[in-house]
């Protein structure tokens, strides 16, 4: 067991640099086709791809969300779901991966080849001590015994910088973001495997976090001489490691992608932004989260939210930024009526919402859209897109179908999305095309405020990009007043008239266009949202 | 000490729990018409001043509240009232009955939690195979019989063959043939056996609807991904993930088997707690109906307090809630 006995030195590994070794291939991908079959049609993720990776370096495969990333990854490692299609070669020293049975490849899973998951927090079981599941990966694939997998764990957790014995008897939701990347990588690495598939190993991380990540792997690989096969949509990631790049074609023709410039006749483009009134101004808004329960703990009342006071402007972009926990999602819920809060007022058109009864507030709750951070939990996976769309229009005037699905179309023609896809169920479309549904039918009730909590930071950068010039088209074209709420403040700089900064339910700062520039303005904003990142290891205290 | 903060929150639940359930019950028991005297008053050998004297000295001339601080200190006192109809006190009747319906109940969930929780775990990883069908089929049968119906079936099966005894709990003379522990066993396989199959498909189903979620999530496709046999992961990463909702159903069906032996007890003549709480109501004998009804509320008590300790032993994340 090659791999077992390079264990004994972990930190000697420097010798196993294939520097001196000639240039091998490791994995040889031919021809590699991945397809899904779905209601009526046969979806084509991966198409005639091939690729090699020789022994010890980093292949970088660099592609846009919706290019079959993900598909390749679970491929070669024969783990994608029933009902996908898999054709081509995957050799892997000489062994065709995509012909072994199940049992030989859960022998070179882990210990040949093994994987980093996109989420990690998903990818960790919530019941189960980090360190153990660390050492239960060398126990599958070692004759060693639980003490020795638990020993040979912690000096892998070392190996990660996570060393101290918390961090081995640690669960996954006492652990930050950061460190539960350190986690997938140690259980990744602890067999000394040679190669590695890194599948977006730093999505959702922010910049500081990313590079400590990829320091990290660049050191790691070095010490173990893997092989790394990098995917991901983030050409620094790909640039910064990797020896080699492949771009992705992209499978998924979405037509046009200059994010649906052309807005058709029928919607009002009469709200130019120029037309300065208030659409909405929050005064001493104060929300506190009272724990429930005939004996609850004392003390345990947390204040979201310190007599907030904002006015937004119609037609204007206003951006919310602050760390996590700094109560800008309360904020934005409480406006978007999904909360409700404790006091203060919140005049929409100069009528104040807080204390309508439900019944009027009705008629408020559609002009006030909120677009959630998370569009795959947001939409019905068992609706089509058109159904998706244009139910708002079903609850609200029983349109009928015909009209509806013009409506859905022309809404999906606005955000970017191509109209003859809209027959699709909602799961058949990628992370960034879901957002662009949850935000056309957002639209579909022709809302004044639309409420982006967080919806960008899942998406890969340049689809991000895309939604940036959505989000700019809308308000331009449509005139929508929007409130976009992000922890990074390099993004929406980019787009927003006026900065808000919370921190500790309280905005502490507000930066108009003029001076977002000047990044000495903002200098402590930014000091501000990078305090997060360093937030060290609370246990207990976690929510 | 964090449990013990946790526990001592939920143990003053219970009691509050507990004295408001005790003061329904015996609220609710005084709205049904008629009392235990009135059939005696039907009784023309019972002159009305006989039946009027056992009135003021069973004190059920005075006021509700009175009757009920009453009850409450005979309970505290360990006797639970008073039973009219056997004349004597309560707490003597019960500990044999329950004794028995104890040992019918918990042998019945054994049953069924070892039939459920094999069944339901290999119907989870192999969905759709012919284990799963059938599983799924046989449950289907047994949800949809009445309890009554397949107590029935068997017993006449037991007539029928005469392997099985069809009811009681001892034959006769037991004792002295020294074989009274295989005696009891003997008695207690039908009644416990349905039981077991009235509640083992609902388990089943939910151990097979929690394995399934916990098969198909992430962290045990990843843990797969990494290499990890299908044995341990269904035992070692998806069990574990699956059991909090396990947990709260053991609670349940603790205490719901104990209680949804009455009607099994009653046809298959158990002497256990069953019998005794319907003649009790039909008798409207309160302090006896009172005192089953408390039992059983301390029982569901009890369990959901073991199936939260359970929870709070087995899940981290609960451990961070409370």
């Amino acid at each position: 067991m090659p791999g077992i006995s390079a264990l004994a030195a972990p930190t000697d590994g420097v010798s196993l640099l294939p520097v001196s070794s000639p240039i091998r291939t490791l994995l040889e991908v031919r021809d590699l086709t991945v397809s899904y079959a779905t209601r009526d049609s046969t979806r084509v993720a991966v198409e005639a791809l091939s690729f090699e990776v020789r022994t010890g370096e980093v292949l970088g495969l660099e592609g846009r969300s919706g290019s079959g990333k993900t598909s390749i990854a679970l491929a070669v490692l024969g783990l994608l779901p029933r009902g996908a299609a898999v054709r081509g070669e995957a050799l892997f020293r000489g062994n065709d991966l995509l012909k072994l049975k199940e049992t030989q490849l859960s022998e070179i899973r882990g210990r040949e080849v093994s994987i980093i998951y996109q989420e990690p927090a998903l990818a960790l079981n919530p019941v189960m001590r980090v360190g153990d599941q660390i050492a239960e990966v060398l126990r599958a694939h070692s004759a060693l015994n639980s003490e020795e997998c638990r020993q040979q764990a912690r000096l892998m957790l070392n190996q990660v910088q996570l060393g101290t014995e918390r961090y081995y008897q640690a669960y996954p939701h006492e652990l930050s973001g950061g460190e539960t990347h350190r986690i997938v990588l140690a259980q990744a690495l602890i067999c000394r495997p040679a190669l590695v598939i890194a599948d977006e190993p730093t999505a959702g991380l922010d910049a500081r976090l990313k590079n400590e990540v990829l320091d990290l792997i660049d050191r790691l690989r070095r010490e173990t001489g893997a092989a790394f096969l990098l995917i991901s949509h983030d050409h620094t990631v790909t640039g910064r490691l990797a020896d080699r790049t492949l771009n992705l074609p992209s499978t998924n023709d979405r037509g046009n992608l200059s994010s649906g410039m052309c807005i058709s006749s029928g919607t009002k483009l009469g709200l130019a932004p120029d037309s300065r009134t208030t659409l909405i101004s929050v005064r001493n808004l104060s929300k506190c989260y009272k724990p429930r329960g005939l004996f609850r703990k004392k003390n345990a009342e947390k204040q979201a939210l310190h007599s907030i006071d904002l006015s937004i402007t119609r037609g204007s972009l206003t951006a919310l930024v602050g760390p996590s926990g700094s109560g800008k999602s309360t904020l934005a819920r409480c406006i978007a009526l999904l909360e409700e809060a404790d006091a203060g007022e919140i005049l929409f058109e100069g009528t104040n919402l807080l204390g309508l009864p439900s019944q009027q507030l009705r008629a408020f709750r559609s002009r006030l859209q909120y677009v959630s951070q998370d569009p795959a939990a947001a939409l019905n996976p068992r609706l089509s897109a058109t159904e998706a769309i244009s139910e708002p229009l079903v609850v609200r005037n029983g349109a009928s179908r015909k009209d509806r699905r013009r409506a859905a179309e022309l809404l999906m023609q606005q955000t970017g999305l191509d109209p003859s896809t809209a027959e699709r169920s909602c799961h058949e479309f990628s992370g960034g095309q879901k957002q662009r549904l949850v935000i056309a039918r957002a639209l579909a009730l022709e809302p004044s405020l639309l409420i982006f909590d967080e919806s960008l930071s899942g998406l890969d950068s340049q689809t991000r990009d895309e939604m940036l010039d959505l989000l700019v088209n809308l308000r331009h074209r449509l005139g929508i007043t929007q409130l976009l709420i992000s922890h990074d403040l390099e993004l929406v700089s980019k787009v927003a008239d006026r900065i808000l900064v919370m921190q500790d339910g309280r905005i502490v700062e507000q930066h108009n266009r003029a001076e977002i520039g000047y990044t000495s303005n903002i200098g402590r904003a930014e000091h501000l949202l990078h305090a997060q990142s360093k937030h060290a290891f609370a246990p207990a205290e976690a929510e | 000490m964090r449990i013990l903060d946790y526990l001592k929150r939920r143990f003053l639940h219970a009691v509050l729990l507990l004295a408001a359930i005790s003061v329904l019950t015996f609220g609710i028991a005084q709205l049904a018409p008629g009392t235990f005297l009135d059939e005696m008053r039907l009784n023309p050998q019972i002159s009305a001043q006989t039946v009027d004297s056992l009135r003021v000295q069973y004190g059920l001339d005075q006021p509700l509240p009175v009757r009920y601080l009453r009850w409450i200190a005979s309970a505290f006192a360990g006797e639970f009232g008073y039973s009219l109809a056997y004349n004597m006190p309560v707490s003597a009747l019960l500990w044999t009955r329950m004794r028995n319906t104890f040992l019918l109940g918990t042998t019945a969930m054994l049953i069924a939690w070892s039939l459920a929780l094999p069944l339901g775990i290999w119907g989870a990883f192999r969905p759709k195979g012919w284990i799963d069908r059938g599983n799924s089929a046989i449950s289907t049968l047994l949800l949809s019989s009445p309890e009554l119906a397949l107590g029935m079936l068997f017993m006449l099966a037991a007539a029928r063959f005469g392997v099985l005894p069809t009811g009681g709990m001892t034959s006769l003379y037991s004792e002295q043939t020294g074989f009274a522990v295989a005696d009891v066993i003997r008695h207690l396989a039908i009644p416990a056996t349905v039981l077991a199959l009235v509640a083992a498909p609902m388990l089943l189903r939910h151990v097979r609807a929690a394995m399934l979620e916990a098969w198909n999530s992430p962290f045990v496709k990843a843990a797969k991904g990494h290499g990890i046999g299908n044995r341990r992961l269904l035992l070692h990463h998806a069990l574990p993930a699956a059991a909090n909702p396990l947990i709260s159903l053991f609670g349940l069906s603790l205490a719901g088997l104990v209680s949804g032996s009455f009607l099994i007890e009653v046809i298959m003549g158990w002497p256990g707690l069953g019998p005794l709480f319907i003649n009790a109501i039909f008798a409207r004998d309160l302090h006896v109906v009172m005192a089953v009804v408390m039992l059983f509320s301390v029982l569901l008590v009890i369990a959901n307090l073991i199936s939260d300790v359970l929870l709070y032993a087995v899940d981290p994340r609960v451990r961070a809630e409370c």
